[in-house]
C-alpha cells in the first residue's frame, strides 16, 4: 500500500484520538484519503462482482422482488464496508495490501444502485420529484448493468 | 376446537341451525360437490347473489344478521380505494401537518423543513441525526430490514426532535451550493448543509427551499461531494 495513505491513515487515528478530525483540520488530506480508501471500495466490490451481477439477473429476470433485491444489496455493501474497516485497523496487512487496478471505478457504479434504492419509494401517492418507482429503478438498473458488466 | 369419539361428526353448539335461518344446497360453480350454505332465516336462497361484494346489500336483509355465514363475510379491508381516494387522503395529511412545518431563514435564503418529509425521513435517519434507536423485546436496537441500520421511532416526539435538530444541524454546519443526484435523470440543483466532522449532510431543494433528506455519507458519496459540491 501507498506509503503516503498509511502517513495520512496514522495521522488521522491520532487526531481522532485527541478529539479532533482531519477533514476539519486539514481537508485536501482528508480528499486524499479517502480517495486511497475508495480503492478498497472498488477491489472488495470487484471480488463479489459475481454476486452483485446475480443479484440485479434475478431482479431483472423476476425471480426476486424489488424488496428482496434491496435488502440483498445492502446486506453485501454491509459485509464489505466491514471488510474495509477490519483492513484499516490490520496496519500489517494494510502495507502489503494492494488492490487489484482491474477494479478502479468498480464501486461507482454499485454506488449508483444503491442511491437509487435509498430515493425508492414504491406508493406513488408519496412520491417525491426526487424520488423513484420500481420501473424507475428497473430501468436505472439495466443502464448500470452495462456499465458493471465492463468489469466482468 | 378439541374433538372428541363422542361429538365427532355432530354439529357444535354454537353452528347456525334451522332454527335460526336455513340450510339450502346450492350447486357449485367449479364441479365440488355440493355443500350446504347457511342462509339467514330473512333471505330466501332465490335473493342469494353469487357477485357478493359488488353494491350494496342486493339482499335488502338486516346487514347484521348475515355475520354468521362465512360465505358472505368480505373483509373490509379488500374494498378496493380508487385513485381519487388515494390522492385526497394524501392531500388531507398534507394539511393536516403544515401547521408543523418549520421556516428558516438561513444565509439569505428561506428553507423549509415540512413535517411530511420529516415523518418520512425520521425512522431511517433518525440515528444519524442523533435519535435514541428504537429498541426490541430483546434490548438491541431494531435495525431497518433494508439497510440494516438502526432506526429511530416514528412518533411525534422523535419527529419534533428531528425537526429541531435537523434546524440546529443547519446553522452550525457549512453550507455548499450543488446537485442532488448529480448525473442522473432527477437530479435537483441543491443546497447542502455538511459536518465534515461526522460526515452528515442535509440536503435542500434550491428552486423550493424544501427538505430532501438528511444521512451520513458513504465513502463514495464523501469524494463527489468534497470535489464538487454534489451529491450522488
Amino acid at each position: 500500500m501507498d506509503r503516503k495513505y498509511l502517513e495520512l491513515l496514522k495521522y488521522e487515528q491520532a487526531l481522532n484520538v485527541n478529539g479532533k478530525s482531519l477533514s476539519i483540520e486539514n481537508e485536501p488530506d482528508y480528499i486524499k484519503l479517502i480517495t486511497y480508501e475508495i480503492n478498497f471500495f472498488d477491489h472488495f466490490k470487484w471480488k463479489k462482482r459475481n454476486q452483485y451481477f446475480s443479484l440485479i439477473t434475478n431482479l431483472l429476470e423476476k425471480r426476486i422482488n424489488i424488496d428482496q433485491y434491496i435488502t440483498q444489496l445492502f446486506k453485501l455493501e454491509n459485509e464489505i464496508q466491514n471488510l474495509v474497516e477490519e483492513l484499516k485497523l490490520d496496519l500489517d496487512k494494510l502495507q502489503e495490501f494492494e488492490p487489484n487496478l482491474v477494479s478502479k471505478g468498480f464501486s461507482k457504479p454499485i454506488a449508483d444502485l444503491c442511491s437509487d434504492c435509498r430515493i425508492f419509494e414504491p406508493d406513488s401517492n408519496l412520491r417525491e420529484d426526487y424520488e423513484l418507482s420500481e420501473t424507475q429503478i428497473v430501468n436505472n438498473l439495466r443502464e448500470i448493468f452495462l456499465q458493471i458488466q465492463e468489469y466482468a | 376446537m378439541p374433538t372428541s369419539a363422542r361429538n365427532r361428526g355432530q354439529v357444535p353448539s354454537h353452528f347456525p341451525t334451522q332454527n335460526k335461518g336455513s340450510v339450502s344446497d346450492i350447486p357449485s360453480s367449479r364441479g365440488r360437490t355440493n355443500r350446504p350454505i347457511y342462509l339467514p332465516e330473512n333471505r330466501g336462497p332465490a335473493k342469494l347473489s353469487l357477485k357478493l361484494g359488488n353494491g350494496p346489500n342486493p339482499g335488502g336483509g338486516n346487514n347484521n344478521s348475515d355475520n354468521n355465514c362465512p360465505n358472505l363475510n368480505i373483509p373490509k379491508s379488500k374494498k378496493t380505494l380508487t385513485h381519487q381516494s388515494h390522492f385526497d387522503k394524501k392531500k388531507k395529511k398534507k394539511r393536516r401537518n403544515e401547521h408543523l412545518d418549520r421556516i428558516i431563514a438561513l444565509h439569505g435564503r428561506i428553507f423549509k423543513i415540512l413535517r411530511s418529509q420529516v415523518e418520512k425521513k425520521t425512522p431511517r435517519h433518525g440515528v444519524d441525526m442523533g435519535l435514541q434507536p428504537d429498541l426490541g423485546v430483546d434490548g438491541n436496537p431494531k435495525l431497518d430490514s433494508k439497510t440494516g441500520k438502526p432506526m429511530a421511532k416514528g412518533n411525534k416526539e422523535n419527529y419534533n426532535l428531528f425537526a429541531e435538530k435537523l434546524e440546529q444541524f443547519m446553522k452550525t454546519s457549512e453550507m455548499r451550493e450543488g446537485y442532488f443526484r448529480k448525473g442522473r435523470a432527477n437530479q435537483q440543483e441543491a443546497i447542502h448543509f455538511y459536518d465534515s466532522a461526522t460526515d452528515r449532510v442535509a440536503s435542500f431543494n434550491k428552486e423550493t427551499g424544501e427538505f430532501i433528506s438528511f444521512w451520513r455519507m458513504t465513502p463514495e458519496q464523501k469524494t463527489e461531494f468534497l470535489d464538487n459540491n454534489n451529491v450522488i
